[in-house]
């Protein structure tokens, strides 16, 4: 799947098994999800998928649907703004300790870009 | 033919005792060295974090640790540090069969570094001043007046899984020795060796509930611990992302908060810099524990007039790096903890062969010789960097290195600090006093002159910017585990010795 942003000119694809998942955690918070990519150390560059977020002034909404907005920081804005075509995938049956919703469920949202 | 891994259990640690996650539920520990399940750890839930909390607070506010005398604390931690010693072979080999870290690091670092660091820690919590006295004012007076240290309560400490004993240790002795409770959360990758430390605590004499240990991956389990109104204090190594997260999740109950986050440091190479040890220093500063440390030195800034060759010498010495299996003495570089991980650092590796740096040494999964069923990557060095490029701004965390072309100092302090990071720098070369004025300028929390990795138990260790904030480690750690009260106690026996009432009053 991919949309056009509304905001800018960066494409984001999210493959099915990701949308899969993230349909299935909005099912349960009936609200929409917020998904930041932001930089780190045992993360690398990642989205965090969260159902309450408060998102700083400085972070850009970049593309949304029904179920989920995504945000970047402004340091990941910049150098997606030179490789816009961002990918989300999910890799399965991994431990992770990230904050991230869909860790729980025995998953870790993955980037491309 | 075939072998037959015997794959050990690990309980939770709770209120003094091993016991079973609350639905009975494990998850499995990957030897990254060679992709076999090695054990099983206890599943903590939302109600086994409850338990912890519940236990860590009952034991602090009966005083059973916290109401103990410095001298007395002390004596239990130093007994925890001769059981560490005892027990070291065990520790080391948890460590290395979960975190794929090399024993020859373990062994002859990582044990080394806590046990003094839990020494020293012991001694400093005796030479600490737990009472100020303030100056008698005559006016408004007389009155004693005291600035008293104390404990902060219950302390939460989630850590990563690149240096579990280290990272444990360097919030364990500051937490214990100023009379804190803890619920440690150690990486669901790396649970083993912490599990270890908890027993040894309490062998040692720490009382039942004081330190307790829950493993678990997911959300749910840091969440519950950040959020719990019993807890006090958040102390947290890993992502910066995650470190976000936790200062807005502690903020709903204004809690103290640690964070050592991550780092894409710079390594600033002068034109005189003794290349003899430069080179190996550079290296030793990257590929550590194969890259997979928050401070590693990422970046190496180097001087045009001696780039080259610089480029050239660290390729070739990076070749003789022995990868293999951690559990070798001859190993120099293990794995990288995880496939995933592996993944990632391989995605950057493409990244950074399509952002157009040159690829000068490795560049893929290390394969033969043993390795094919683990995540080895070969030291990597990218050359013609910039530092606008993805490899040069993020942290990969893996050994890869990008090498960075610059023509004056001032350019180089200014590429050193172009990031959002500033965890630490380093400075190579023979000129000492310049290095000291361009350290002034550098904005990290830890300089190294000439070296890397270079840490000791009286020093502090933290971050600048989005690198986190509070310090780790020496008596600089012990007042982030202690908070401050004023006492005033009126020595005015008489109401018109008091005529700061008559401002209600008239």
């Amino acid at each position: 799947m991919s949309s056009d942003s509304k905001r800018s000119r960066i494409t984001v694809h999210i493959s099915d098994k990701a949308l899969q998942l993230i349909d299935r955690i909005y099912e349960i918070y009936q609200k929409q999800l917020i998904m930041v990519v932001s930089t780190g150390c045992c993360e690398s560059a990642a989205p965090f998928l969260y159902a309450d977020y408060a998102i700083p002034a400085d972070m850009q909404k970049i593309w949304e649907i029904e179920q989920v907005a995504l945000y970047l920081q402004p340091h990941v804005y910049v150098m997606v703004n030179e490789n816009p075509l961002l990918t989300i995938d999910l890799e399965e049956n991994v431990l992770s300790d990230s904050f991230s919703i869909e860790s729980d469920y025995g998953c870790r949202l993955v980037l491309n870009m | 033919m075939t072998s037959l891994v015997q794959v050990a259990e690990f309980p939770l640690f709770i209120n003094g005792e091993k016991r079973a996650a609350n639905l009975g539920e494990t998850f499995d520990i990957i030897n990254p060295a060679n992709g076999q399940v090695v054990a099983k750890v206890a599943k903590a839930t939302k109600q086994d974090v409850e338990d912890a909390v519940q236990s860590a607070r009952q034991a602090f506010d009966s005083g059973v640790w916290s109401r103990k005398s410095p001298s007395e604390r002390a004596q239990i931690l130093l007994q925890f540090a001769d059981n560490i010693v005892k027990n070291a072979p065990e520790l080391v080999f948890l460590e290395s069969i979960s975190s794929g870290g090399t024993v020859r690091r373990i062994a002859n670092s990582d044990i080394l570094q806590i046990v003094d660091l839990l020494q020293q820690t012991a001694k400093f919590a005796q030479e600490y001043t737990y009472v100020e006295s303030l100056p008698v004012m005559a006016f408004p007076g007389p009155s004693n007046n005291q600035v008293w240290r104390e404990p902060i309560g219950v302390v939460g400490a989630i850590t990563a899984w690149n240096f579990p004993l280290t990272l444990a240790m360097w919030k364990l002795a500051p937490a214990l020795a100023m009379g804190n409770s803890i619920v440690m959360k150690p990486a669901s990758n790396t649970p083993l060796s912490t599990l270890k430390l908890a027993e040894l605590a309490y062998q040692a004499g720490l009382p039942a509930g004081v330190f307790n240990v829950i493993a678990g991956p997911g959300a749910s389990i840091g969440e519950a611990l950040v959020t719990h109104p019993s807890v006090d204090k958040i102390a947290f190594t890993g992502s910066t992302e995650v470190g976000r997260r936790i200062m807005q999740l502690a903020s709903g109950t204004v809690k103290r908060v640690t964070l050592e986050l991550g780092g894409k440091s710079p390594a600033i190479v002068l034109p005189d810099a003794d290349l003899e040890i430069a080179i190996p220093g550079i290296l030793f500063g990257t590929f550590l524990h194969s890259g997979q440390i928050c401070e590693s030195g990422t970046r190496v800034l180097v001087h045009d007039s001696i780039y080259d060759q610089v480029v050239q010498q660290l390729a070739h010495v990076a070749s003789t790096i022995n990868l293999g299996n951690p559990l070798l003495e001859t190993t120099g570089m293990g794995p990288v903890v995880s496939q995933m991980q592996l993944n990632t650092v391989l995605r950057y590796i493409d990244t950074g062969i399509e952002e157009g740096a040159r690829l000068v040494c490795g560049g893929k999964r290390a394969t033969g010789n043993g390795l094919d069923e683990g995540y080895f990557v070969e030291p990597t060095i990218f050359a013609d960097v910039h530092n606008d490029m993805r490899i040069a701004r993020e942290e990969i965390f893996g050994p890869v290195v990008s090498v960075i072309r610059y023509s004056d100092v001032e350019e180089a302090i200014q590429l050193a600090n172009d990031t959002i990071y500033g965890l630490a720098a380093g400075v190579w070369t023979q000129d000492v006093n310049k290095a000291f004025s361009i350290a002034r300028e550098l904005k990290a929390g830890t300089v190294w002159i000439n070296d890397w990795h270079m840490f000791r138990s009286d020093a502090p260790f933290g971050g600048y910017k989005q690198s986190g904030f509070g310090r780790e480690i020496g008596r600089y750690a012990l007042d982030e585990y202690t908070q401050i009260k004023h006492v005033h106690c009126s020595l005015s026996s008489e109401l018109s010795q008091r005529p700061w009432y008559g401002i209600l009053l008239g």
